[in-house]
């Protein structure tokens, strides 16, 4: 077949079929128009694009469904994300006080780190034990409150000051349970110092011995004072006394009570005492002493202060 | 701009959804479609139905149409898409072409040019699924062969052959066809 017979062939069919317009069916409207309505519906009740839509008579558009879940997918992408970055940020956090909770790093959080030492391995530098208040009726030894009593001791007392020892442990007894309790067989090293107690001013008499409430502070004015007695609890320990107090008119005498030693010398200073050797001996013979002999309290406090200064010594 | 004012406003309409402009617009360009559709399909009434499939995607795929060039032309590859998706989705492409049904044209006999349209479609109907479209595709609708090969998956050569194939089965039965009408009138 050559060329020309070729396009004859073609330009046959094209001009007879390609301008041709036949005749379609009547109805042939009514069922597109059946189709479009269709394709409306199915249009509202899935809310997708015109894309999406697909005649009747075809596949399913399986669109819709791909489309929710990608909603979906994305909501739990997005808390998943936000759970995986919570776990992150705890584990995280935790790790950094885990490491914070080191010991080698507990020097470092002593002065009160910001981070929490709430963890088990905490250790704790414990603070600064605060200072006790001084309860009422208590005995306690506090050199620097009896500072401006020393201005007063300077000018009156001759008797030598002593330097205030160290601080030391002391021992608080609390209100309302008796010596005894406390201090047991002690009574006995008490004996003697209790006819002096009774000539204390009355104000005093309701005091707790030990009391640092000088006298000075409860003397009504106008009211001449007694010279204060000076009043030896617990003779027994003085020996283990802190400095004393060298003021004539009121003066406390804050002993560290420690039993065992307390007794034990007070039973070696019973059986010595009556060589007059000893505190309690040379105590028996101040009590013992002439009358219009000298001072008994300045004697006393003489004795106290050699007794410390060799306690120190010691 | 190759759209007059009338094919503006109709498909514009048509964008909105206006069920009277489809009708008008579907009476206006359905003809000439169904002239197309039924050279692929095998029955009038498998052409009815792929002409409506072409339809629906027009109307659907108008949003697409940007005013520019032939909007007939633009619908014509709709509808000429739509029907080689046909053909493909029912595997009637490209069919190995039965070889006893196949004539070699060696005698120089045109046609007569005496056949009626309905005669010459009736001749391209008994074609090959695959020599039918290339053809259709070739010689009707101006498709070149790398279009072709484009739109069939296929080579360009293997669109040549199969065009010359069915030029040749069409030679044949055109000249039995005319060898029928001499006896008839005779």
């Amino acid at each position: 077949m050559d060329r020309r017979e070729q396009h004859n062939i073609d330009d046959l069919f094209a001009e007879s079929l390609g301008n041709s317009e036949p005749r379609l069916s009547d109805d042939i409207w009514a069922r597109m128009e059946a189709r479009l309505d269709a394709a409306d519906a199915a249009k509202a009740a899935l809310p997708v694009s015109a894309e999406s839509v697909t005649p009747l008579g075809s596949a399913a558009p399986a669109e819709p469904v791909v489309r929710s879940l990608n909603i979906n997918w994305k909501q739990y992408s997005m808390a998943a994300a936000l759970v995986i970055a919570l776990i992150s940020g705890s584990v995280l956090f935790l790790n950094i006080n885990k490491e914070n909770n080191k010991p080698a790093d507990i020097s470092m959080n002593t002065s009160g780190s910001s981070t929490g030492n709430w963890g088990p391995e905490t250790v704790k530098k414990p603070k600064a034990a605060a200072p006790l208040s001084p309860l009422k009726g208590d005995i306690i030894d506090k050199p620097e409150s009896l500072g401006p009593k020393k201005a007063k001791d300077s000018k009156s007392q001759a008797a030598p000051v002593t330097k205030p020892a160290p601080a030391r442990r002391r021992n608080v007894i609390p209100l309302g349970i008796p010596k005894d309790d406390v201090f047991g067989n002690t009574s006995v090293a008490m004996a003697p110092a209790k006819p002096r107690a009774k000539a204390g001013n009355q104000s005093q008499k309701n005091q707790r011995p030990g009391s640092k409430k000088l006298n000075n502070e409860t003397a009504p004015e106008g009211q001449p004072e007694e010279p204060a007695t000076p009043k030896v609890e617990y003779p027994a320990l003085a020996a283990n006394a802190a400095p004393a107090n060298t003021d004539n008119d009121n003066y406390v005498i804050e002993v560290e009570f420690r039993p065992t030693t307390g007794i034990a010398d007070a039973s070696a200073a019973t059986d010595s005492g009556a060589a007059g050797k000893g505190f309690w001996g040379k105590l028996k013979n101040l009590k013992e002493r002439p009358a219009g002999s000298g001072s008994l309290k300045g004697e006393l406090l003489a004795q106290l202060s050699r007794y410390t200064h060799r306690d120190k010594q010691q | 701009m190759t759209l007059n004012f009338d094919e503006t406003t109709i498909i514009e309409a048509c964008r909105q959804g206006d069920r009277k402009a489809q009708g008008l617009l579907f009476d206006r360009f359905s003809r000439k479609m169904f002239a197309v559709t039924r050279r692929y399909a095998a029955t009038s009434f498998e052409a009815e139905d792929l002409l409506m499939n072409a339809f629906m995607v027009i109307f659907t795929r108008l949003a697409d149409y940007k005013s520019q060039g032939s909007f007939e032309g633009w619908m014509r590859r709709i509808v000429v898409n739509e029907c080689l998706q046909h053909l493909r989705r029912n595997r009637m492409l490209f069919v190995a072409a039965d070889e006893e049904n196949t004539y070699t044209a060696t005698d120089n006999i045109l046609p007569s040019h005496n056949l009626e349209e309905a005669e010459l479609l009736e001749l391209v109907r008994q074609l090959p699924e695959g020599y039918r479209a290339v053809f259709n595709l070739y010689a009707i609708d101006g498709f070149n062969h790398r279009e072709i090969g484009e739109l069939l998956g296929i080579s360009e050569n293997t669109s040549k052959s199969q065009l010359s194939r069915a030029r040749n089965l069409l030679q044949t039965h055109l000249l039995h066809a005319e060898e029928s009408l001499k006896r008839v009138r005779v």
